[in-house]
């Protein structure tokens, strides 16, 4: 068990980000430990070296005090940092990345579907990494309609959203309390709505390569409820 | 529409494409981000911060970066009252933050929740443990260590072994738990069945095990200082190996029992492990082996010097003896086979060079360097010494070896595979002709040319005529067979021959058979008389 002073430490920081205590939110990110497990995770698993580990935790707190500042208080400050660090950790891979292994989008776009499949990052600009994540929420919306039940269409609606507003953290509470719904219903029709949006999307023609291994599940405890 | 297209879509979905299929894929990945919770996720970087926290330099770089990209991005957002209060001397607040952390008190220090439960020996053969020095250096850090003996049995494979990673997540997958201590073992071994590990032994076990029952370990293991291995995992494996193996004597399982290793002291962070571990995985030792060539003549020399201690020419058994001495003590394991073709080798090598620097007077080094380059050669030229054989035709025809010694010398050669071929030019002037023509050719290229063409020619000239005199070898030894005295088979032939020859027939028969029904006759076999 964590102790609970450590995590108490999160929220403290997001008390004092709200108020632009910035060097009590510092004091309280470093107290929370967060960031050293988050540097150990970046450079072992995800194999990056310290300076690209220190500019992107560094940036991600600099986002968690922004986004703290804005909205006044973060339900899920740990979730909600994790995400931030996890996109940031992903956007680097993206921009780093493309220069290793690829000599420009074309050449990535040049690979065949299995390939590209593995390579789900993409390598491209800023730019056209909106443009296609709207093209993205676009044929997400289209697919919708198609995915049965009122429920499940409300909550990946939900989430479609989100994605277009551009939100880190959206836990099963906040939209449970939008839709009303309870929590164990929308980790339910969540799980079903990821899974019937694939199969709509294959059926239409979309190359499962690209998305067939993206899941809904949550944690461990969800895996166990769906088995 | 044409009914032919209708027909494709009729069956099929058309396929959307990449940029399409990419876009949805991405955008459900989005999706999926912002909206798993990532509970188990998040305990685990807690986890990991408490059970590996940064060390105080580590913390002050990070922290540092972290207080002025918050400046940085306030001043550009217009904010200045944030900007103002992490103000302009950032060390001075980040002394502040990094040395006032609360919570558990040993985080910070870099340290790793470790026991200091495993000891070097007080005293082995007079030898204490004492500090390395000076301090060894890796990855750019002077890291303390006591050196000393330690039993093997005391040290614990690293089952966070890089190299192990695949094994180790087959393990986990089969089994659901880590590897024992001896499962690892195992698995070093490759004595645990993983699918997709069909080396026999994959992490070449044995064969350091043989250098280290010669040698001992020449380069000390590190370990931790509870006993975990931080490198050193397959000179363990195969202290292991030679303690359980019939192979070695006691001697030499003396030598794996004790080992001297390299021990971190109770002061190590985290990052010193780290620094050790990068610095002897990661980092390239530059470590080139000795030419086959050079190995080989050590190898003959020692053999020399032992027939020399013999007083009249040894026997085949005590030849296979000696070898079998000679092999263990260069580490080539019991089995002989190394030794003979490094011994076969040597003497090629050795005829070669006399022949460039005695007659052809050519520079000794020069030579030598030749030898080196084309020493797996030799292996090739030393094959076949019965009748047929390439060894067989060299040495039957002075002139013929010259030339190829000569050809080999120029580079004329184009691959080693070409010397199988020699055995079909021996005893064929024409080709021989064009040897010579290859060896006078300045043009390397060319020369190759002419090299590869004439072996691929004696080659293929070889396989038409078996075909071609078939009928005729049959027909004699056929004559030969009929007109043979049947005392002959029964005092002469020898019983292996006999069997060789039924055999034979019945290979024949078999064929024929085969033919007949093709020809769609009986297959009942005909007689001529």
């Amino acid at each position: 068990m964590i102790e609970e002073s450590i995590k108490v430490a999160l929220d403290k920081a997001i008390e004092a980000a709200a108020r632009k205590d910035v060097v009590s939110f510092i004091q309280h990110i470093y107290d929370s430990r967060f960031l050293d497990g988050a540097e150990r995770t970046l450079e072992d698993g995800w194999g990056l070296d310290k300076e690209a580990t220190h500019e992107i935790l560094s940036d991600s707190v600099d986002r968690l005090y922004e986004a703290a500042v804005k909205k006044g208080t973060i339900l899920f400050p740990g979730a909600y940092f994790y995400k931030i660090i996890e996109r940031k950790a992903t956007d680097y891979y993206r921009s780093h990345k493309k220069f290793e292994e690829f000599d420009d989008t074309r050449e990535y776009y040049s690979l065949t579907s299995e390939q590209a499949g593995e390579k789900r990052i993409s390598y491209d600009s800023e730019e056209e990494h909106d443009a296609r994540v709207k093209e993205g929420i676009k044929i997400a919306r289209s697919l919708l309609p198609k995915i049965g039940e009122e429920n499940v269409q409300k909550v990946m609606s939900y989430i479609i959203n989100a994605v277009e507003s551009g939100v880190i953290d959206i836990s099963n509470s906040e939209i449970a309390e939008a839709i009303g719904l309870s929590e164990v219903s929308v980790r339910k029709w969540k799980q079903r709505g990821f899974e019937r949006l694939k199969r709509v999307a294959i059926k239409e023609g979309y190359r499962k390569e690209f998305f067939r291994d993206i899941t809904p599940m949550d944690n461990e405890e969800e895996k166990k409820g769906e088995e | 529409m044409k009914s032919n297209d209708s027909n494709i879509l009729k069956g099929a979905t058309v396929m959307k494409n990449d940029y399409f299929s990419a876009a949805f894929g991405e955008v459900l990945q989005i999706a999926r981000r912002i909206s798993n919770d990532v509970v188990a996720e998040v305990e685990a970087i807690f986890k990991k911060g408490i059970e590996s926290p940064l060390t105080e330099e580590e913390s002050n770089d990070l922290f540092r970066q972290v207080a002025l990209t918050i400046r940085k991005r306030a001043q550009e957002r217009g904010d200045n009252e944030t900007a103002r209060a992490i103000g302009e001397d950032i060390d001075k607040l980040i002394a502040k933050i990094v040395t006032k952390r609360e919570g558990p008190t040993n985080a910070g220090t870099g340290r790793m929740s470790r026991q200091h439960t495993t000891h070097l020996i007080e005293n082995y053969n007079g030898i204490t443990p004492t500090h390395v020095i000076p301090r060894p250096w890796f990855h750019g850090k002077e890291i303390p260590m006591i050196s000393g003996y330690i039993k093997t049995a005391d040290i614990q494979l690293w089952d966070n072994n890089v190299r192990l990673d695949i094994h180790l997540g087959q393990f986990r997958e089969k089994y659901g738990r880590k590897p024992t201590p001896q499962e690892l073992l195992d698995i070093m071994m490759s004595n645990l069945q993983l699918p997709g590990v069909t080396d026999d032994d994959q992490f070449k076990i044995v064969e350091l095990a043989r250098s280290i029952a010669n040698n001992g370990v020449k380069t000390p293991p590190i370990i931790d200082i509870d006993g975990t291995l931080l490198d050193g995992n397959r000179r363990i494996t195969a202290c292991n190996y030679i303690l359980n193996s019939d192979e070695f004597d006691a001697r030499q399982k003396k030598r794996a029992e004790y080992i001297f290793a390299w021990q971190l002291t109770p002061d190590a962070t985290d990052e010193d492990r780290r620094s050790v571990v990068v610095s002897l995985n990661f980092e390239p030792a530059h470590k080139q082996d000795w030419p086959t060539y050079v190995k080989a003549q050590k190898v003959y020399e020692d053999w020399q010097a032992m027939l020399a201690l013999q007083l009249r020419k040894p026997g085949p058994p005590l030849q296979a003896q000696m070898k079998k001495e000679l092999s263990l003590k260069y580490a080539l394991g019991p089995d002989t086979a190394v030794v003979n073709r490094y011994i076969k080798m040597v003497e090629w090598a050795s005829e070669f060079e006399d022949y460039q620097i005695e007659e052809k007077k050519k520079d000794k080094y020069t030579v030598h360097h030749k030898a080196s380059e084309y020493f797996d050669y030799f292996e090739e030229l030393s094959k076949g010494t019965k009748p047929g054989g390439v060894a067989f035709c060299l040495n039957q025809d002075e002139s013929f070896k010259k030339i190829v010694f000569d050809l080999l010398f120029e580079d004329k050669f184009k691959n080693w595979n070409l010397i199988r071929d020699l055995k079909y030019i021996y005893n064929n002037n024409e080709y021989l002709d064009e040897l010579r023509k290859a060896r006078g050719e300045q043009d390397t290229d060319k020369a190759q040319d002419i090299v590869e063409g004439v072996c691929a020619r004696a080659r293929a000239d070889r396989a038409e005529r078996k075909i071609v005199g078939a009928n005729t070898r049959i027909e004699t030894f056929i004559k030969w067979l009929e007109e043979l005295p049947v005392k002959a088979f029964r005092d002469e032939i020898s019983e292996i021959n006999l069997q060789k020859l039924l055999d034979a027939l019945m290979l024949v028969n078999k064929y024929y058979e085969g033919i007949l029904k093709e020809k769609g006759q009986t297959t009942d076999v005909k007689t001529t008389s």
